[in-house]
């Protein structure tokens, strides 16, 4: 699960887009690629002294402008569903014995990205145990 | 993981995934502000934080964390103290580039002023 | 799945002999009225006015028909339907 990949599914839900300057941007997102520019709209646009609000119907961002983005929170476990929706569609359409060829189909690296996925889900764990 | 931002912000989350370019995605977030040997706690979600402006990131020990003698007040209380500590060091910092720019020539610094 | 977006994400033709106002790269911001465009964001814009961040006011000048460099472009928004309003935020985590 990239960064970019959870950006690519938050398409139609409420996010805060923060840029360098201090501007924040409050709408759905429209769309967006792989450079991080993005269209939202029905957005709020919040001065970076946070004083000053105006509304938007629509607007276009640069990618290279933005500090961070704040999605839902349960985006992240819709995410986590359809990967396992799609794993599950890869390994039944290529048959039982391509179990880790039909990760890979999941993303491009899904090699590498399963092996990232499962330290990092240990650590989470850790965590919430202590 | 503890990240710091270079607007001077702290992000305590869990790292969920990053690529290249750094780009982090940290799941339930709180931003935490300090003053003196206080510190307040605000619940933030999900980030998606843009690489670049990424200062720090490190891992916390968790063990460690219980022993820090800091004391946890309410994030109402001590924004005011934080917006303050912000303005004065942005105060200091203007400050010192003054005198720097207009009796030891250097140049000012252009535009964030961040340091980074 | 994750295939690289070859086609813009802005419809820029929609756009077209409507008022847009742009932001840049350093904080200068102009309105104008969308005459022509490129994939590479590059904007001709006529009727050009620039919002200058004065003090102790905000003023304007007029810069006629311009074209804008796409690479210093960071927002772009139509004119109609923007508006500055109270804080929308009130009693809610901005």
């Amino acid at each position: 699960m990239l960064p970019l990949s959870l950006l690519n599914a938050a398409q139609n839900k409420p996010m805060l887009v923060e840029l360098k300057n201090g501007e924040t941007f409050n709408g759905h997102l429209v769309n967006c690629d792989n450079f991080m520019n993005i269209t939202l709209r029905e957005v709020y646009q919040t001065s970076a002294e946070g004083d000053k609000f105006w509304k938007l119907k629509e607007c276009y961002i640069r990618g290279s402008t933005i500090k961070y983005l704040r999605v839902p929170d349960q985006l992240l476990d819709v995410v986590k569903e359809e990967q396992n929706r799609a794993r599950e569609a890869g390994r039944s359409s290529r048959g039982g014995s391509g179990g880790s060829r039909g990760a890979r189909g999941v993303s491009q690296r899904g090699g590498r990205g399963a092996v990232r996925g499962g330290p990092m889900r240990g650590a989470r764990g850790r965590g919430r145990g202590a | 993981m503890l990240v710091v931002l270079r607007d001077g912000r702290k992000l305590h989350g869990v790292l969920r995934s990053y690529d290249q370019f750094a780009n982090l995605v940290l799941e339930d977030t709180v931003e935490r502000i300090y003053h003196q040997d206080v510190y307040a706690e605000m619940k933030r979600g999900l980030y998606l934080i843009r690489g670049e402006n990424v200062v720090l990131l490190g891992e916390i020990d968790l063990d460690q964390e219980d022993d820090v003698p800091l004391k946890q007040v309410d994030w109402e209380t001590l924004e005011p103290y934080h917006q303050k500590d912000i303005a004065d060091k942005k105060a200091r910092d203007e400050l010192k580039a003054n005198v720097l720019f207009e009796k030891r020539g250097f140049c000012k610094e252009g535009g964030e002023g961040d340091g980074y | 799945m994750d295939k690289p977006k070859r086609e813009a994400i802005l419809d820029l033709a929609k756009y077209v002999n409507e008022r847009i106002r742009v932001k840049f790269t350093g904080g200068r911001e102009v309105t104008g009225v969308l005459k022509g465009f490129d994939q590479l964001l590059n904007l001709v814009l006529d009727d050009v006015e620039e919002q200058l961040h004065t003090e102790p006011l905000p003023s304007t000048r007029q810069l006629g028909l311009v074209v804008l460099r796409g690479p210093t472009l960071t927002l772009l928004s139509p004119v109609d339907g923007f508006e500055e309003i109270a804080n929308p935020f009130v009693a809610q985590d901005a």
